[in-house]
Parts: C-alpha cells; sequence; structure tokens
C-alpha cells in the first residue's frame, strides 16, 4: 500500500504544484490584466475629460457697427452678411436670416457675446438713404440709435496637431442630429454597453448582401475612441483594446455625455494643416453656418461625412456625397425623424457648401501672427486650450480691399515694368490714425502665400521715408518751412572710407530751396546739407525716441535712410505723425474673454505724446505738400488732402510709402527676397498700390491745421498768391520773416490782416 | 513759436471730414450724434455699477465711430483717472487738448485731469501750478 501510496503521492504532490503554478500564472495573468484594465481606464478617462475641454482659442474680426447716419449702403451690409453666412429668406423669421425690399433690410440677427455683453437674438429694420443708414427700429418699431452686427471669425488658436473645433454644449445639438447619428450610424446606442453584437451582424448581414461596404459594426462610442487615437490599423489587438475602452466609457459616464463628447471630437475634414473635427466646426467649414440653423439636408450632409471625410468630401467629389447625403436622409425619413415632404424637398436640394470659407482655419495668417504677437500675457498651452475668445482690430472690409489691390496692382506693375511674373514680394500695413488699430494687414503679395511675414519680419532699408524725421528734427530746433538750404554737392569725410559723396535722384542740383521744397523733391543734398547742419546724433536721438529703437546707422548715410525697419516699424513711425504726435503700439488685440464670458485681459488705447501738436501739424502740412506738389502728385490722391512721403533704397532695391487721410495710415512695401533690382521708385511702385487701396475704401482729407496758412511760392519760399506763382499754404510760427515775390505785386495792403500779424515782411 | 489760432476764429469748417467715394465725389459725412451718445450713456450705467473695464470699452467704441472728437477722449482720461491709470490719464488728457480746438472747457477740464494725476503721483507742485494757470484763465 505504502509503496502504491508514494506514486499516488508523487502524483498528487506534482499535481498540487502544477495546480499551484497554474493558480499562480493565474493570478499573474489576472493581476497583470487588471493592470492593464486599470492602465486603459485612465488612459481613456483622462484623454475623454481632457478632450472635453480642450478648445482652441477663436479670434474674432472687428464689428461692423450699423447705425443711423453711417455711410454704409444696402449692398455693403448685405456683403458683410453674406460674409457671416446670413441667409436671404422671404422672411427674416429665425436668427442668421435676413429679407428685404427696396431700401430696407430686416435682419434677424444672431446671438452674440460681445465684450461688454451678451446681444440677444433680435429683429432689427434698417432703412437706406442714398448711400447711408436713415434710421434703425427694433421688432416693437421703437428706434436703435446703434447696433453691432456679429463679428467675422478670423481664426483660431489650434494646437500644433492640428486639431481645431468649437465646442458645442448638449443643448445646442440639434434633435435632428443626435437622433440622426444614432439612425445611421448606432442603433442601440441608447441600450448597448459600448458594443453591440446585433449590431455588426446586421452590419455583416447588409455588406454581405450589398457585395460592398454600407455599414460598419462600431458603436459611436467605438468610434469616439477610435477618433481619439487615430490609429488605422485593422489589428485584433488594436480592436479589443478599443472594445475594452469602449466599455469602460460607457461604464464610467452617461450616453448623454458620450453623444455630446462624439459630436464634438469626431474627425470631419482637413483644412490645409487643420484638421476640422467635431459638427459644430464641421458646420462652418461647409456651410459657413452655425449648426443650429442647418436644415435636414445640410445635417445629413454633415452625417454622410462622418464615414469617410476624404472619400465624401463634397468639395472634391460632390456626387460621391451627394449620394450618401441621400443614402442618409433616406435612413432619416425610415425613422421617421423627418416628415415625407421635408425628405422630398432635402433631397432636391443642393448640397450647398460654401467652398469660401476654406482657407487653412487661420484666414489671415500674416494679421493673426501680429494677434499672437500681442498676447504675451498667455502660453501657447492656454490659447489653444482654454476655449478663449479674442476680439480683433481686422477690418475685414479693409482686408479685402489690401488683398484685392495687390491682385490688381503688382501684375500691373510687373508686366509695365518688364519684371517676371509674380517676382514682386509686397508688404501692407492699414492702421487707425486715432487708435493705431491695425485694420489689414498682408505679410506677402497673397495672402497665405509662404510663411514668411514680411509686413513684421522683413527689416529694409528705408531710404527717403526716414527724412520727415530729419525736417521734423529741423522744426523743432528752430528752422522753419521756409528756411533756406542749399541744395549742392557735398563731400563728407569718413574715418577709414573715401569721402561719402551723395547724389541727388535726378543728379541735378538745385541751389538754394526751402525746406518745403527740400522734402517735397525729397531732395537728397538739401536733406544732408540740413542734417549735417542739425547733427546726425540728434537726428539719432529723435528717431530713437519716436520708434522706442536707436538708428543701427549713427553714420550720415543715416540722413538718406541707410537704415532698415520693418514695415510694422515704419508703421508706428508714421502712426506718430497721423495722429498728431502721439506714439501708439501697433494693436491688434482688443480684449480676450474666457469660456464663461469674463474678460480676462484687456488692451486699452495706448498712447504717449511725442511731438508738440503744432509741430507734428506743420510736418504733417509739409507732408501732404509732399502729395500736392512734390513726389506724390502721381497719386490720384495728390490733392485730395492727403500726407505720405515715397522712399527708394539704393539700386531699386525697395519702394516703400507710407500715407495717411484722416482716419487711416497705409504703409506699402515692396521688393524682391533676394535683394535685386526692381527698377521702382516709392512713387512708381508702393505709391500706386497705396492708391488702388485707397481707392477702394473711402478717402477722408485731413483736417485743417488749427494754425494759419500762409501761401508761399513752391519753389522759392516767398510770400505769393495763386495768380503768379505755385503756390502751398502752410504753417509757419509767428514773425517769420518773408520775402514778397516779385511780380507777384505784393504791397503790405493787399495782404490780410490776420497773415500781416503772422508774418514778418523783408 | 506755433501758436495756434482757435478753430473759432477761422470758422471751423464743419465739411472737414467729408469722406471721398471711389468715384471721387464726396459724400455725407457719418453722423454719429444719437450713437455716440448712447455709448456714454451705457458707459455712465458701467461706470456707476463699478465695471470700469465696460466703462471704457464703451467709451473706446464711441471713439471708434468719431476719433476726432475731444470730449470722448476727456472721458476716457477721466475714467482711466477713477481706475488710477495715472499715465494713460495723462496721455489721453494730452490728446484732448491737441483735438479740442476752440473747446477751450474741454482744454480746462483735461488740464485738471493732468492735475489730480499729478496730484496721486506725488507731484503736489505740478498740480497747483496747473491750477493756479487755469484759475486765472477761467476769470
Amino acid at each position: 500500500m505504502a509503496k502504491r501510496k508514494r506514486p499516488s503521492q508523487r502524483i498528487r504532490r506534482r499535481r498540487q504544484r502544477r495546480r499551484r503554478l497554474i493558480f499562480g500564472l493565474f493570478t499573474l495573468l489576472l493581476a497583470a490584466g487588471v493592470g492593464y484594465l486599470l492602465y486603459l481606464d485612465r488612459l481613456i478617462t483622462n484623454t475623454f475629460e481632457g478632450r472635453r475641454w480642450s478648445v482652441p482659442a477663436v479670434v474674432y474680426a472687428t464689428p461692423l457697427e450699423l447705425h443711423p447716419g453711417a455711410s454704409l449702403s444696402r449692398n455693403e451690409v448685405i456683403t458683410e452678411l453674406a460674409r457671416l453666412g446670413y441667409q436671404q429668406r422671404r422672411q427674416a423669421s429665425e436668427p442668421g436670416t435676413y429679407s428685404g425690399l427696396a431700401n430696407t433690410l430686416s435682419i434677424h440677427l444672431r446671438a452674440f457675446r460681445f465684450m461688454e455683453r451678451m446681444r440677444g437674438s433680435q429683429r432689427i429694420e434698417v432703412v437706406f438713404d442714398r448711400g447711408q443708414i436713415r434710421r434703425i427700429e427694433d421688432a416693437m418699431g421703437r428706434p436703435v440709435p446703434l447696433i453691432r452686427l456679429d463679428p467675422a471669425v478670423i481664426g483660431s488658436f489650434f494646437p500644433s496637431h492640428g486639431e481645431d473645433r468649437l465646442v458645442l454644449a448638449p443643448d445646442q445639438i440639434p434633435v435632428l442630429l443626435a437622433d440622426g447619428l444614432k439612425a445611421t450610424e448606432d442603433q442601440r446606442f441608447d441600450s448597448h454597453a459600448g458594443f453591440d453584437v446585433l449590431g455588426i451582424l446586421r452590419a455583416l448581414w447588409v455588406n454581405v448582401t450589398a457585395g460592398e461596404v454600407r455599414q460598419g459594426g462600431s458603436t459611436l462610442t467605438q468610434q469616439l475612441v477610435k477618433s481619439y487615437f487615430l490609429d488605422n490599423r485593422r489589428t485584433l489587438a488594436r480592436k479589443l483594446r478599443e472594445l475594452a475602452m469602449a466599455v469602460i466609457l460607457e461604464l464610467r459616464f452617461t450616453k448623454p455625455d458620450l453623444l455630446s463628447a462624439y459630436v464634438n471630437e469626431i474627425y470631419l475634414g482637413q483644412d490645409g494643416s487643420r484638421a476640422v473635427h467635431g459638427f459644430g466646426l464641421g458646420s462652418q467649414f461647409y456651410f459657413n453656418r452655425p449648426l443650429g440653423e442647418l436644415d435636414a439636408a445640410k445635417i445629413a450632409t454633415l452625417i454622410a461625412i462622418i464615414r469617410g471625410p476624404s472619400y465624401y468630401n463634397p468639395f472634391r467629389h460632390p456626387h460621391r456625397a451627394r449620394q450618401r447625403r441621400d443614402l442618409v436622409l433616406d435612413i432619416l425619413h425610415e425613422h421617421q425623424l423627418i416628415s415625407d415632404r421635408e425628405h422630398a424637398s432635402a433631397r432636391n436640394s443642393p448640397l450647398g457648401v460654401v467652398e469660401g470659407t476654406r482657407r487653412g482655419g487661420t484666414y489671415y495668417p500674416a494679421f493673426m501672427d501680429l494677434v499672437r504677437d500681442n498676447l504675451t500675457e498667455l502660453s501657447v498651452e492656454e490659447l489653444t486650450s482654454l476655449g478663449l475668445r479674442v476680439f480683433a482690430t481686422l477690418n475685414p472690409r479693409s482686408q479685402d480691399a489690401v488683398e484685392a489691390a495687390l491682385a490688381q496692382a503688382l501684375p500691373r506693375l510687373e508686366s509695365a515694368r518688364g519684371l517676371d511674373p509674380g517676382s514682386l514680394q509686397a508688404a501692407v500695413i492699414i492702421t487707425h490714425t486715432q487708435t493705431g488699430e491695425v485694420e489689414a494687414l498682408a505679410g506677402a503679395r497673397k495672402s497665405g502665400d509662404d510663411g514668411f511675414n514680411r509686413a513684421l519680419n522683413a527689416r529694409r532699408p528705408v531710404g527717403s521715408l526716414l527724412k520727415p524725421v530729419i525736417y521734423l528734427t529741423a522744426l523743432e530746433q528752430g528752422h522753419h518751412l521756409v528756411s533756406s538750404v542749399q541744395d549742392e554737392p557735398v563731400s563728407i569725410e569718413m574715418p577709414n572710407q573715401p569721402n561719402w559723396t551723395p547724389r541727388n535722384f535726378d543728379k541735378s542740383t538745385h541751389g538754394p530751396v526751402p525746406l518745403i521744397r527740400a522734402l517735397g523733391e525729397s531732395l537728397n543734398l538739401a536733406t544732408v546739407k540740413l542734417g549735417m547742419h542739425i547733427g546726425v546724433d540728434s537726428v539719432a536721438e529723435r528717431l530713437r525716441a519716436l520708434t522706442g529703437n536707436g538708428p543701427a546707422n549713427r553714420f550720415p548715410s543715416l540722413l538718406l535712410g541707410a537704415e532698415s525697419l520693418t514695415p510694422l516699424e515704419v508703421a508706428g513711425l508714421y502712426g506718430t505723425f497721423a495722429s498728431g504726435g502721439f506714439h501708439m503700439p501697433v494693436k491688434a488685440v482688443v480684449a480676450v474673454l474666457n469660456e464663461q464670458g469674463a474678460t480676462i485681459a484687456h488692451h486699452p488705447f495706448s498712447m504717449r505724446q511725442q511731438i508738440d501738436p503744432a509741430m507734428a501739424e506743420t510736418l504733417n502740412a509739409a507732408l501732404g505738400v509732399v502729395m500736392s506738389k512734390g513726389t506724390g502728385k502721381r497719386s490720384r490722391f495728390s490733392n485730395a488732402g492727403v500726407a505720405g512721403k515715397t522712399g527708394t533704397s539704393d539700386g531699386y532695391r525697395d519702394s516703400w510709402f507710407a500715407g495717411f487721410d484722416s482716419a487711416r495710415l497705409g504703409v506699402v512695401w515692396l521688393g524682391n527676397d533676394n535683394y535685386t533690382d526692381t527698377g521702382l521708385t516709392g512713387a512708381t511702385g508702393a505709391l500706386t498700390v497705396w492708391d488702388n487701396i485707397m481707392a477702394r475704401l473711402s478717402v477722408r482729407p485731413l483736417p485743417p491745421p488749427q494754425a494759419d496758412l500762409i501761401p508761399v511760392d513752391y519753389a522759392s519760399g516767398q510770400l505769393a498768391h495763386d495768380r503768379c506763382a505755385e503756390v502751398v499754404k502752410i504753417p509757419l510760427p509767428r514773425g517769420t520773416p518773408l520775402q514778397r515775390k516779385s511780380g507777384c505785386g505784393i504791397t503790405l495792403r493787399s495782404v490780410p490782416q490776420r497773415i500781416r500779424k503772422w508774418i514778418h515782411l523783408e | 513759436m506755433y501758436e495756434r489760432s482757435s478753430a473759432a476764429d477761422q470758422g471751423a469748417d464743419p465739411q472737414q471730414d467729408v469722406p471721398i467715394g471711389p468715384a471721387g465725389e464726396a459724400t455725407k459725412p457719418a453722423d454719429t450724434h444719437s450713437a455716440t451718445l448712447a455709448l456714454l450713456k451705457q458707459s455712465k450705467r458701467a461706470h456707476a455699477s463699478g465695471n470700469h473695464i465696460e466703462a471704457i470699452a464703451y467709451v473706446e467704441r464711441a471713439i471708434r465711430l468719431n476719433p476726432r472728437q475731444a470730449d470722448l477722449w476727456l472721458k476716457l482720461a477721466e475714467l482711466h483717472l477713477a481706475q488710477r491709470d495715472l499715465e494713460g490719464a495723462i496721455q489721453y488728457a494730452n490728446k484732448t487738448i491737441a483735438l479740442a480746438g476752440s473747446r477751450i472747457d474741454w482744454v480746462r477740464q483735461a488740464w485738471m485731469v493732468i492735475a489730480d494725476a499729478k496730484d496721486q503721483q506725488g507731484n503736489a507742485a505740478a498740480a497747483t501750478e496747473i491750477r493756479r494757470k487755469w484759475r486765472t484763465y477761467r476769470g
């Protein structure tokens, strides 16, 4: 027995050991499995929670203000409404629509949270009269003194991985979308636990009988998981992992939570470097309208796209997209989500996608660079994830004018000058003269052409654009606009270098000339004479005070603009002149609001007086003479009360113009990135672009100077009247000694009392 | 030097801000009167309820509509003074003075803002000097 027992004991022991081993292995596996599940749980829960709140900041343009007396035509307002995706209807019965007969427009405004307050959705009636708004009334017929359209979205700060989205709250999701998603993608969504065996079998059956893949078996929850981890390998392990995560999500979150996550997460298309995620952004991207305003056909189109955003791309494959949309409409109809009539009319309607809105997610990339530069107080992380709302200064109408002007003017210049088509590069900045706010900005000849933003980053020699600083310094040192300066050859000794012998542009000399003419005609020799007289150092010092940066060049060649500035810096300098002597930072952001609508950053108007107002006024009058008599006289606005200065660098490498009217300052640079000769001066190049831009906006003459204007002969600076000379009217300090121009017959009595009081006749 | 006669001497030109349309002809200047009044009223309300940033935002909006109207800049100077942004208040007051033309009352009020700001900056001497000068102007 004992002997027999032994083997059985041995076997038992062996079995025991094996059992223990199996149990141990099992425990180990279980532990590993549980560990893995815990890991998956943490991963998916964190991802879900993280994504739910990760919303890129949206940037808005400046809104259009409507008020009685505004110089806005009915057509201009309609253009703006179209930009905002408002639909013309017979009745403006819902938000985002307008209607109108003859000289009125009835607009049903969308609700919008502005910086100061929430503006609810409301109907207004706008009456126009000869290119102006005559009156505005609310739905009750009460007069409205002022109201804004909603601002256009001009971009968003989506993170570097490219995912952009506009997150919708659960109550913003249309019922038809929610029900339609379930009907087409996941019929047992409300009851399953993350996966759906019946659904898989059904899909299999449908696909086998149809002979093609018509339905997927994935639940919405599984699709959500799949979209979180963008991985298209179809392995069993991955499928199982997805399944586990879907089950975990179902255990942890409610069905409504999962559905709204899906609506905000699902990938709907590619827009350049930006991936369009979620139905909120999808609706804007494909239809330029908020999701809440879409009809059944458009909702069905978006649902159709889910299955293959590139295969069913409605822009590139409208036929395919439409077929699939109609299939979705049939399903919606089958499930009684839409009526027979809705179904029939939706199937008959075109796709209705709006091509124009597809511009890489930042419709104005150059301007967006400046917005980013202005938001130093916010980190990339905050901008890409907190759902902030940035109110910016861009005026889409001015921006359109700039882009259209560049598109028209540059090819003309190239063909007229025999330059290679497409060779000229450009930068433009339009700012408001009194606030420093940037209305428009172009960093290349074509928006979004390349990544190089010349308006902000191209540092180029400014040439004669610098001359006004020299004349301002001279005026401040007691010279005046009729002070005489010799335009004659100069030779300046340079340390360890040959003498500097600059020349005039036309290579001639003009003898004694008044300052007003030396600046007007941009005479180099007279300017160098004047600059050497007042001192290069004091000019450099003045430039430093005006721009905040000391010039790199402290040699006499500074006087002829051998100093490089960016167009943005030039806008800062000329903005100081245009504002009447106040330096203002060139500004692109007004305020930043958080998701709750609270203001977290406000960038108020900011300015610092840098030039005495009377002195600034005198300089601006001289810059007005540049336009009416000098290098700017070829401008079509030369006599429209504008001021400006041309600039050309050595070898025609840079063509500049900076000019302003009462409301707008425009800085234009043209040149080649490789510093080759363009053959363009400031006047033949940049000025023509400026003209083209201003012709598309409206020019408002500068207010007349507050000082008395004295009529003098442009050539000699002598007192004259316009019957005997080419007269310019300029401010002069009290008691300025003046000669009478001979042949004008000016006697003491012929001079008006007011002027006699002002000047000292010699 | 460059003294400026007041706008009243030469008869301020009411047509000075006439925009010229693309066709080159002048259109009627924009009338911003009622819009500006509405914004100032809203600003006042916001200020009274302690919303200083909003109060400033309303005035800035009015300035965008009518950027050369000196009294709007004066309003902005006063709001920044109330917020103890003294340097800002002084600059907006300077802007008021630069734009005020013949409105000596606005010039005077702007100088009073500067005096108050100087006081709060601890520069009582400058404040006193400004007030002394403008007391004689009033007379």
